[in-house]
């Protein structure tokens, strides 16, 4: 972890192991830059969508339009043989005392979904938070020279800065009042960067490998934090990439992770597109992520949009949903994927399969269950 | 479980569930038939999957998908939960979970029996094409969907969906049922069901656990086999 510092204040997590490179600065930024942050927030349009393509659930009985030969395919289909791509792990303490192990029972969880998904991993934490600032998740190329980008950033920006470099990714954390600036100047001086998540709260870290090595290069392990999500993906929908990867910001402090695939992903995506909704890559999880945003930005909250997504979404899917309070979880109205939940007094637990769960402390005494389909779960705690 | 003859102690701390599964596939007939022990499964897949013999393995703790998938002849106890897909076309021997079990316990299985003391999740005994299924707990959803043959037995309740497109399984729910499925019905429980159902408790050992007066049959009403075009409404 590289830690690139705009004022030589020093802050409590710089450690011995953390080389900080300390550049003082003072400058103004630049005019254009509060041009492009305003510009960016594209209108309401109102929530009228039509229903029209609220097909879903089809019932049951409808699938006795096929041979009764299909009963047997969908009782090995349903039990995952065909469909064991992807997993998603969850963690959310309730014992504080926990908090400085988060990122390792995390990593374990991780790790343990490997055989779902071996293509890529990525994490959503939600950790330590600093007063009155915003942390930006960036995603850099492999190339990207960050003491160069620090400076030049210092150059432009009239407020403390601190950019925390986890191997691909940056955290920058500046003032949640010159949040859009900050935004703005990233933009401006190195587009090549991804904002892979905004918030007060939340670091959202994701690559392209096996799980364990995608957690190792971004220290997971060493994290602490108040709860996390998780994802190893097998890539089924569109290619293998960091961007493909999950999970997906939705929002401020909040993120997306699902496992499933969608099969009105084209239309919804070009719904949306209309909606002034902008999509980075084809795969059908970011729709889920940019349907949950947009309704949210209409003004339903989370619970409301993932009960919307109900009707609008067809496929099968688990959803994971980070926020800054706790995590969400909703499964499609048929529980096509599994999930499975481990209660106790210190934590609740989520994972695509029990193994995922089967390292934390007090398992053997936890309450296992599965959640409901069609069902919207909410663990969440006072802020 | 009665006799005790010495276990074989197998740790998959240490092993993996593919040399455990080897060793259990070389079990021949007329062996002497040791009782099996397998520890620390930790939510493992298929562990005794595709045994065919008539031993006994006794795992402890909690396993993971298509636990004693395809079995035969075995019996198969599980000191925890069990993950999706428990006993899926099993041919014949005795499944017997002490915790919960996840979805489509049963699936396709042919015969034997599985008696589950917790609940299991949706599914449960999807496809049964002859298997004797038992859930002391409650069961989820869509469970019994398009059941051929064979009976499902639940002391507790039934999810939404009972017996969607079912064929001629017999159902005995002792609680409440959520909502039946297509062309599943309640039907008349009389004496030969209340025989049939006590001889089922009794290979499972459970007779005597319940009344069998409090149990409610259902079945299929027959009236979408084929299809028929007055019937293109239903579908």
């Amino acid at each position: 972890m590289q830690i690139y510092k705009t004022r030589l204040r020093a802050r409590a997590r710089i450690t011995a192991a953390t080389a900080a490179i300390a550049i003082r600065a003072h400058a103004r930024l630049r005019a254009n830059g509060d041009a492009v942050a305003a510009g960016k927030t594209p209108e309401a349009r109102g929530a009228a969508l039509s229903a029209r393509h609220d097909k879903f659930p089809k019932p049951l009985k409808y699938h006795l339009l096929f041979p009764t030969r299909i009963a047997n395919f969908f009782a090995r289909n349903m039990a995952g043989v065909i469909r064991a791509m992807c997993g998603i792990v969850g963690l959310f303490l309730k014992d504080r005392a926990l908090e400085p192990e988060l990122g390792r029972h995390l990593a374990v969880m991780l790790e343990t979904m490997t055989a779902r998904g071996p293509d890529s991993a990525g994490f959503a934490i939600y950790g330590e938070r600093a007063p009155d600032a915003t942390k930006i998740t960036l995603r850099a190329p492999a190339d990207f020279d960050v003491a160069l980008f620090a400076a030049e950033l210092n150059a432009v920006l009239d407020f403390d800065a601190e950019i925390i470099q986890r191997s691909t990714h940056l955290v920058l954390v500046a003032p949640s009042s010159a949040e859009q600036r900050a935004l703005a100047a990233v933009k401006a001086l190195a587009p090549q960067l991804t904002v892979s998540s905004v918030g007060a709260h939340m670091e959202l870290y994701k690559e392209v490998g096996l799980p364990a090595d995608v957690a190792r290069r971004f220290d997971l392990a060493g994290m602490s934090g108040t709860h996390g999500v998780g994802h190893t993906r097998m890539a089924t929908e569109s290619a293998v990439t960091t961007a493909g990867a999950h999970p997906f910001s939705t929002g401020k402090d909040q993120c997306l992770v699902h496992n499933g695939s969608l099969s009105n992903h084209n239309l919804m995506r070009r719904r949306l597109s209309r909606e002034g909704v902008s999509f980075a890559t084809e795969n059908d999880s970011e729709v889920a992520a940019g349907y949950l945003s947009w309704r949210i930005r209409e003004g339903d909250s989370l619970g409301e949009a993932l009960e919307a997504s109900l009707k609008e979404l067809d496929g099968f899917y688990t959803f994971v949903v980070g926020t800054d309070t706790g995590f969400g979880v909703l499964r499609d109205p048929i529980g096509c994927k599994h999930a499975v939940m481990a209660e106790t007094d210190q934590y609740v637990a989520f994972g695509t399969e029990y193994r995922a769960l089967s390292a934390l402390p007090g398992i053997e005494h936890a309450r296992i269950f599965e959640p409901d389909p069609a069902t919207v779960y909410f663990w969440e705690r006072a802020a | 479980m009665t006799t005790e003859a010495p276990a074989k102690t197998f740790d998959l701390a240490t092993s993996s569930v593919r040399e455990l599964n080897q060793f259990l596939h070389r079990v021949k007939e007329g062996a002497n038939l040791p009782r099996w022990r397998v520890l620390n499964p930790r939510g493992v897949h298929a562990i005794a999957a595709g045994v065919d013999a008539d031993v006994t393995i006794e795992i402890d703790g909690d396993v993971g998908y298509y636990c004693a998938g395809m079995n035969k002849q075995a019996t198969v106890i599980v000191n925890g939960n069990a993950g999706l897909g428990l006993g899926e076309n099993m041919m014949s021997g005795l499944i017997y979970v002490k915790g919960d079990v996840s979805q489509a316990a049963g699936a396709t299985a042919h015969g034997g029996a599985i008696v589950i003391e917790g609940n299991a999740s949706g599914r449960c005994g999807i496809s049964m094409k002859g298997v004797d299924i038992l859930v002391k707990g409650s069961i989820g959803p869509m469970s019994a969907f398009m059941a051929q043959a064979g009976t499902l037995t639940v002391f507790g309740d039934a999810g939404e969906a009972l017996g969607d497109s079912i064929y001629e399984a017999k159902l005995y729910v002792r609680g409440s049922v959520k909502s039946l499925g297509a062309d599943c019905i309640e039907k008349p429980m009389e004496d030969i069901h209340r025989a049939e159902l006590y001889e089922r408790l009794k290979l499972a050992g459970a007779a005597g656990e319940v009344d069998i007066g409090d149990f409610r049959r259902y079945g299929s009403a027959r009236a979408l086999y084929h299809f028929h075009v007055d019937n293109a409404g239903a579908y």
